[in-house]
């Protein structure tokens, strides 16, 4: 008789079940409240600035001795410098991801991605580091600026830095599409761009979608390589729009004061709610591609 | 109009097609996969109306050289071939510059169904997708491609449903519908009733015996009494070589070669 087949068998089965549901639900559990742990800090920390008189939160000036912590310079430059990186990293990486997942050589996709993944293992000071030495000194050149560290500067660098990150997350959406798709589609009659348009697309572009938020979430907290190239300007640029000035991130903005400031001063408040609204920005952006790019049967 | 009159006139046979006698011809033609040879040296012409069944035993090479006739196969990394195929007496390679011409005239229905993950209505037009047709025409042709491959009555009222919510039978019958309101000269099916009710099966052989009076077809079937029923000309496959090829009278008669007679009436291959 053999013995595996004893009565017990399926209660040792859900037995271990029940363990493993219990190990997701104190994971789940864990990250739900690191979040909310972060999110009561922040609005803790921020309320001596929000209950602070004449504070300007919403004011342009930013000035810690006369009490002026005017954020929007800085969340204008965030959002300046994501918008420039994206609209370098985006069409470059889609296309190049493209080109890559749908080529034939199974050998040189292996060669692209295996440089691409380590590209994206490079810390963020070496890109940094590049962007002072290289990158700065180009658009002082090509634009006829005394100084590189401008904001196209930063959004240069920053593209470049999540270029890999979203062509490899991009690329790996594209080529999870079964071929028999592809061979299904071609056999049809249709155009490589209409497959890729028609029957590919529609299926990865979840997953671009994800990538383009973890690119975009880079972009938004990289701190350190935008800090050297950026300028560190606490002004709109003028006229606003103006690529060419220097600016200054929120992140960059705390790269640099968040030491020199005291623990619970007004100063400090500031810098703590910038990063509250940087966290409101990830989680908007988050909400808003779940949204658009949830998986319904009309739209997929 | 624009709708398909596949069952009617054989209008969209170009007149370079008519001057061909054959539908199809491989000269020494060897498929490989890497360096290993599947299918070597093999001579063949199908006549430009008529259905061919392609019989064999399991990995002869049956789907291999279905899938050179349109170059889906060029989208297997390893795949090569050498030897010269011609379709409607162009040659496949040198003849057809732009590929999608090729695969628009010879249509085909894969060994497994693979519906697109949209409704049923936008997978069979989604060979249509660059002419500019009506809502009217659009709806046509849909339901008379349905009808074709008799899944009009089980889907009529769900056009807009998913395809792949659809059992696997009629997820193949769609991948058929879906060839044939292309109006293709060449038709590949690969064992296209595998997975269907013998029902369905049997409207689909009636199907494609009524087509193969205006076009070739070229069937792979595992069903020998499907290839008895719906065939004019039987190929016999073993190992990457014709055993031997003939008419259906021929290969179905006591006049065929030993080996076949073994193959067709004790499913067995000792090549
Ligand atoms: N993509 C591929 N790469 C490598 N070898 C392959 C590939 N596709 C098929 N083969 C090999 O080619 C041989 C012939 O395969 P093929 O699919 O043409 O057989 P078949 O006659 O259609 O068989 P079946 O009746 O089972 O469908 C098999 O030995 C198979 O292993
Ligand atoms: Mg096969």
């Amino acid at each position: 008789m053999s013995r595996s087949l004893s009565p017990t068998w399926p209660n040792r089965i859900f037995g271990k079940l029940k363990g493993l549901q219990i190990y997701a639900l104190i994971s789940a559990a864990l990250s739900l409240s690191i979040v909310l742990t972060i999110i009561v800090t922040l609005f803790v920390q921020s309320g001596p600035v929000l209950l602070a008189e004449n504070s300007g939160l919403m004011s342009t000036s930013w000035n810690p001795d006369k009490g002026q912590f005017g954020v929007l310079p800085m969340l204008f430059g965030s959002v300046f410098v994501m918008i420039i990186a994206v609209s370098v990293a985006f069409p470059l990486g889609l296309l190049a991801a493209v080109y890559i997942a749908e080529t034939r050589s199974s050998r040189l996709r292996r060669l692209i991605k295996f440089f691409l993944e380590m590209l994206v293992g490079i810390p963020s000071i070496v890109y940094g580091l590049i962007g002072v030495a290289h990158l700065n000194i180009w658009v002082a050149d090509i634009f006829d600026l005394q100084s590189g560290r401008v904001i196209l500067t930063a959004g240069i660098l920053l593209g470049i830095m999540i270029l890999p990150t979203f062509l490899t997350l991009t690329e790996d959406a594209i080529s999870a599409i079964p071929t028999k798709f592809r061979e299904n589609a071609k056999s049809l009659g249709l155009y490589r761009h209409e497959v890729f348009f028609s029957v590919i697309l529609p299926q990865a572009k979840t997953g671009i979608a994800g990538a383009g938020l973890l690119a975009l979430g880079r972009a938004l907290g990289e701190t350190m390589a935008v800090m050297l190239v950026i300028g560190s300007l606490d002004r709109l640029p003028s006229p606003l729009f103006n690529p060419l000035s220097s600016g200054q991130t929120i992140t960059s903005k705390l790269g640099r004061e968040v030491a020199e400031s005291a623990f619970g001063s007004v100063h400090f408040s500031a810098l703590v709610f910038m990063s509250l609204i940087l966290v409101s920005i990830t989680v908007i952006l988050t909400i808003t591609s779940r949204y658009l790019f949830r998986k319904t049967p009309e739209n997929v | 109009m624009n709708i398909p009159n596949l069952l009617l006139v054989s209008s969209n046979q170009s007149s370079d097609v008519d001057v061909q006698s054959h539908s199809i011809r491989l000269d020494g033609f060897s498929a490989y996969y890497g360096k290993n040879c599947i299918v070597s040296d093999i001579n063949l012409k199908l006549p430009i109306k008529g259905v061919t069944c392609l019989v064999g035993p399991s990995g002869a090479g049956k789907s291999t050289i279905l899938r050179w006739l349109n170059r889906i196969n060029e989208e297997t990394e390893s795949a090569s071939f050498s030897g010269t195929v011609k379709v409607l007496g162009r040659d496949i390679m040198s003849g057809y510059p732009d590929v999608t011409e090729l695969r628009r005239r010879v249509g085909m229905v894969f060994q497994q169904p693979c519906v697109f993950p949209c409704s049923i209505y936008d997978n069979i037009l989604m060979g249509l997708r660059t002419q500019k047709l009506s809502k009217a025409q659009a709806r046509d042709i849909v339901e008379h491609g349905l009808k074709l491959a008799s899944l009009w009555d089980e889907v009529s009222n769900r056009l807009e449903g998913r395809a792949d919510s659809l059992s696997l039978g009629q997820q193949q019958r769609l991948c058929l519908a879906r060839a044939l309101v292309l109006e293709p000269d060449v038709l590949l099916l690969d064992e296209p009733t595998a997975s269907i009710d013998p029902i369905s099966s049997h409207a689909i052989e009636e199907l494609v015996i009524s087509l193969g009076r205006k076009i070739s077809i070229v069937m792979v079937t595992h069903n020998i009494g499907q290839a008895k029923r719906i065939s004019d000309h039987v190929v016999f496959l073993c190992d990457g070589k014709i055993v031997e090829q003939g008419t259906r009278a021929h290969m179905f008669s006591p006049r065929c070669s030993a080996k076949t007679k073994t193959y067709i009436t004790e499913d067995f291959c000792d090549c």
